[in-house]
């Protein structure tokens, strides 16, 4: 599944870019538990890149 | 894309990369420590500690005076109390016959003791990283190059972007060749992170431009909708007393019940014209947190001269400010801010690597086209 994304060009890149936009905004207008959510989203692109530069 | 297509992007991509990079490296180290100044701050021991234990506050007016008394013939512009440490109150003064808000002296005051802090705020070590972070230490041109900056490295962005495909039309994503040389690892290294961080670079980007531009948005504002509000105002003489602080308080809160004061503007300033006092409401929790509400306050007789939402321009500025320092959502977000800063910078460095790299191709091959 992941194997098939990477080969896509923009599939990653629209994904992550969706995730932190996101994750922004919920952290934005809701607090608690949604928290935890918007900071997972937020800090998915950081761990994709760390994971690519750590696997390669 | 075409071959000639491809050629114009590198060059947009390479020259609005050029300039802005010294700049975004300043601007992420920068950044980098104004993400954690309240850490910094209590830390190095700036901000006083208020003993808040069981105590109520002071009326605010009384809190004013105080102030005025410490620096006579000053008077004050704008009124705040901290979110962060209850109780401590900052005002800004300005001197007899000045209205600009950036030439007036903040003085904290601990509202419970009503006595004057010995914090100077603008003498603490998050405030010169901001004046550098914000404006260079130029005032209004620091801000406006600044700003242009930004419009560089969202052209940088964008173009960096459209440039992603035709480089990794055969590719997977996020592949880093590390048998190919400097340059090829360089090259993967900057696609991987530009195209991983776009929407967070973005957001930062355009939130900073915003930040930037406050000044002309904030004469925007006087010249249209603070005109029109206070049209009815327009040919009165300015009231010679006007109500005390506690008063005006009081008429906002009650307009806007469940808010609390983000603060508060006197008569007499671009902010407010010379017959009101402004206060902005935010409330508890969700995005009104964030977006607060406009009060204007006759200040001749405490009543309520307008309640409204803020004009949209205000809003996107208020919003621009959490969106852009990553200080809204705890220490986890503020962690996250500051790993997204430190793959900007790496994103910068590799850029400007790739760059001489290429330059350095390009001389020991001169007659290559």
């Amino acid at each position: 599944m992941i194997q098939h994304l990477r080969q896509s060009t923009w599939a990653i890149p629209v994904l992550l870019a969706l995730a932190s936009l996101a994750g922004l905004i919920l952290a934005l207008v809701a607090d608690g538990l949604w928290d935890w959510l918007a900071w997972g989203l937020v800090a998915l692109p950081v761990g994709v890149v760390l994971i690519r530069m750590l696997k390669s | 894309m075409t071959a000639s297509a491809t050629r114009r992007w590198t060059t947009l991509h390479r020259w609005s990369s050029l300039f802005c990079t010294l700049n975004l490296l300043l601007l992420s180290v920068t950044g980098l420590l104004l993400i954690f100044h309240h850490e910094i701050e209590d830390m190095l021991g700036s901000m006083p500690e208020l003993h808040a234990a069981g105590q109520t506050m002071h009326p605010v007016e009384s809190i004013v005076r105080k102030a005025c008394e410490t620096m006579p013939g000053w008077h004050p512009l704008t009124f705040f109390e901290d979110e962060d440490h209850p109780g401590l109150v900052f005002i800004n003064m300005a001197p007899a016959g000045s209205s600009d808000f950036a030439a007036g002296k903040i003085i904290a005051i601990d509202g419970f003791t009503n006595t004057v802090s010995k914090l100077k705020l603008q003498e603490t070590f998050s405030y010169y990283v901001l004046m550098l972070h914000a404006n260079l230490f130029a005032g209004f041109f620091g801000e406006l190059y600044l700003a242009f900056v930004g419009v560089a490295f969202f052209v940088a962005l964008i173009s960096g972007t459209v440039l992603y495909a035709p480089f990794m039309r055969n590719f997977l994503f996020g592949m880093i060749r590390r048998d190919r040389g400097r340059l090829v690892k360089q090259l993967d290294l900057h696609n991987l992170i530009g195209v991983a961080t776009l929407a967070w670079c973005c957001v930062v980007c355009l939130t900073g431009i915003v930040l930037e531009l406050s000044k002309p948005i904030l004469m925007i504002y006087q010249s249209q909708d603070l005109a029109a509000m206070t049209a009815p105002f327009k040919d009165q003489p300015a009231p010679e007393k006007i109500v005390s602080l506690d008063q005006a308080l009081a008429t906002a809160n009650e307009a806007w019940p469940g808010h609390r004061v983000l603060f508060a503007v006197y008569p007499g300033t671009a902010l407010t014209g010379d017959h009101h006092f402004t206060v902005f409401m935010a409330a508890g929790e969700g995005i009104a947190k964030r977006v607060p509400k406009l009060t204007l306050v006759d200040a001749a007789t405490g009543d309520l001269t307008v309640s409204q939402d803020a004009p949209w321009y205000i809003q996107a500025l208020f919003v621009s400010g959490p969106l852009h320092f990553g200080d809204y959502a705890g220490l986890p977000l503020q962690i996250i801010w500051a790993a997204f800063t430190l793959l900007t910078i790496v994103l910068c460095v590799t850029g400007l690597w790739l760059f001489i790299l290429k330059l350095k191709k390009r001389q020991e091959t001169p007659s290559a086209p």
